[in-house]
């Protein structure tokens, strides 16, 4: 039935043909002279130093009323997590472990240095093959266990309760966009 | 009487007839998607003009069909001017072809469509037609009178009526699309901020408390 009422319209549409193009012929000569005056208003718009295609104040309004409404949305959004639980975080214990079994020393101190004797190169003979000795790493690492991690700068325990705060470095006070040429 | 006349038939006349009447069921057919391709056409590019005016109708911006429509115009003027960009270049492409191909050749009255003519079949149609009760209708094939031809000289003039064409087309279709748009508004600005009283009634749907008492009726 569908089918039929799409044909018959269809039919309709076919009949009228001739007045669509006539319309269309009416709205083409209406095309010519729409495209001169929006383009005298383009011209217009360019030397004012306006944009080209302006936004209407229409939409303007529209836009301040839409952005009010989703940012008092987002504001509710953001009243609604505050008053419900708070989040689990997550904390990532960091557990680095050396294969060589040397920490990192402090700075400022000399590295740790193993206790290696370095066994005698034996003389060559005709018997066997003149070996280079083999350092002494471990070949397969193996985590180990929690209590053999070393603690790599511990911060100081606080002497009195005078002293709580902690010495941080100075770092330059200039911006860092400055000394790029200021870019932002 | 019905009877009478299948028998007056021939066996060459009944097969005529059921020719007919599937050329013309076909007819109906094609005439009819061709109907629906316009109307369809015409309901797709009337979609943009819901675009352009949802957000200022959704937020109360515009208020009556007169605002609705006012506003809806602007926008489609310039929808219409943007549109037609395309198609004025594509002709001005065109006409800079034919002022420099006619500066280089002096052909300046040079007829563009029968050269473009050249392009195609040409048929001789004499001998064809015959009448029928007054009416005149086609009875037989028309010969070819003349078969395409190519010729390179006369490659800027295909070029022209090439662009001017599509061009043409263009400018078409988009006057179409303007004047699908100019419907739509039509019936929306009246739809939309219609009310109506169907199915309410005084006594029964009260959803405000008056301030006064209302008078008495009639």
């Amino acid at each position: 039935m569908n089918v039929l009422k799409e044909f018959g319209l269809g039919v309709l549409y076919a009949v009228l043909s001739p007045l669509i193009l006539a319309v269309i012929v009416i709205v083409a000569i209406f095309g010519v002279f729409n495209f001169l005056v929006q383009f005298i208003i383009m011209l217009v718009h360019f030397f004012q130093g306006k944009s080209l295609f302006p936004t209407f104040p229409e939409d303007k309004k529209a836009y301040d009323i839409l952005q009010r409404a989703l940012d008092k949305k987002r504001g509710v959004d953001a009243q609604q997590n505050v008053n419900a639980a708070p989040a689990a975080q997550n904390i990532y214990v960091q557990q680095n472990y050396y294969p060589s079994g040397t920490p990192v020393p402090p700075l400022g101190q000399q590295p740790y240095q193993p206790q290696y004797q370095q066994p005698l190169p034996q003389a060559p003979n005709s018997f066997q093959p003149y070996q280079q000795p083999q350092q002494a790493l471990p070949q397969q690492p193996q985590t180990p266990p929690y209590t053999q991690i070393p603690v790599i700068n511990a911060a100081p325990e606080p002497q009195n309760n005078a002293e709580t705060g902690v010495k941080l470095q100075d770092f330059p006070t200039t911006d860092i966009t400055e000394n790029n040429g200021g870019t932002k | 009487m019905t009877s009478s006349l299948f028998i007056a038939l021939t066996e060459t006349d009944k097969r005529a007839l059921i020719i007919l009447c599937i050329v013309a069921v076909i007819a109906f057919f094609i005439i009819a998607l061709i109907g629906v391709a316009i109307r369809r056409t015409m309901a797709y590019q009337a979609k943009r003009a819901g675009t352009m005016m949802h957000d200022a109708t959704v937020t109360y911006v515009v208020n009556t069909p007169q605002e609705f429509r006012k506003l809806a115009y602007k926008k489609s003027n310039r929808i219409l001017y943007r549109q037609t960009l395309a198609p004025f270049l594509l002709c001005l492409v065109g006409l800079l072809i034919w002022i420099i191909s006619n500066i280089v050749t002096k052909k300046w009255g040079e007829n563009l469509w029968a050269v473009w003519s050249e392009l195609f079949f040409e048929y001789d149609w004499t001998g064809c037609f015959v009448k029928v009760f007054g009416m005149t209708l086609i009875s037989d094939w028309p010969a070819v009178s003349r078969a395409p031809v190519f010729y390179v000289e006369h490659l800027p003039e295909y070029v022209e009526v090439a662009f001017f064409l599509v061009s043409g087309i263009y400018f078409a279709v988009v006057c179409q699309a303007y004047f699908s748009r100019f419907m739509w508004i039509q019936t929306h600005s009246r739809s939309i901020y219609e009310k109506s009283l169907e199915g309410f009634k005084a006594n029964e749907d009260i959803k405000i408390t008056p301030e006064q008492p209302l008078p008495p009726s009639d």
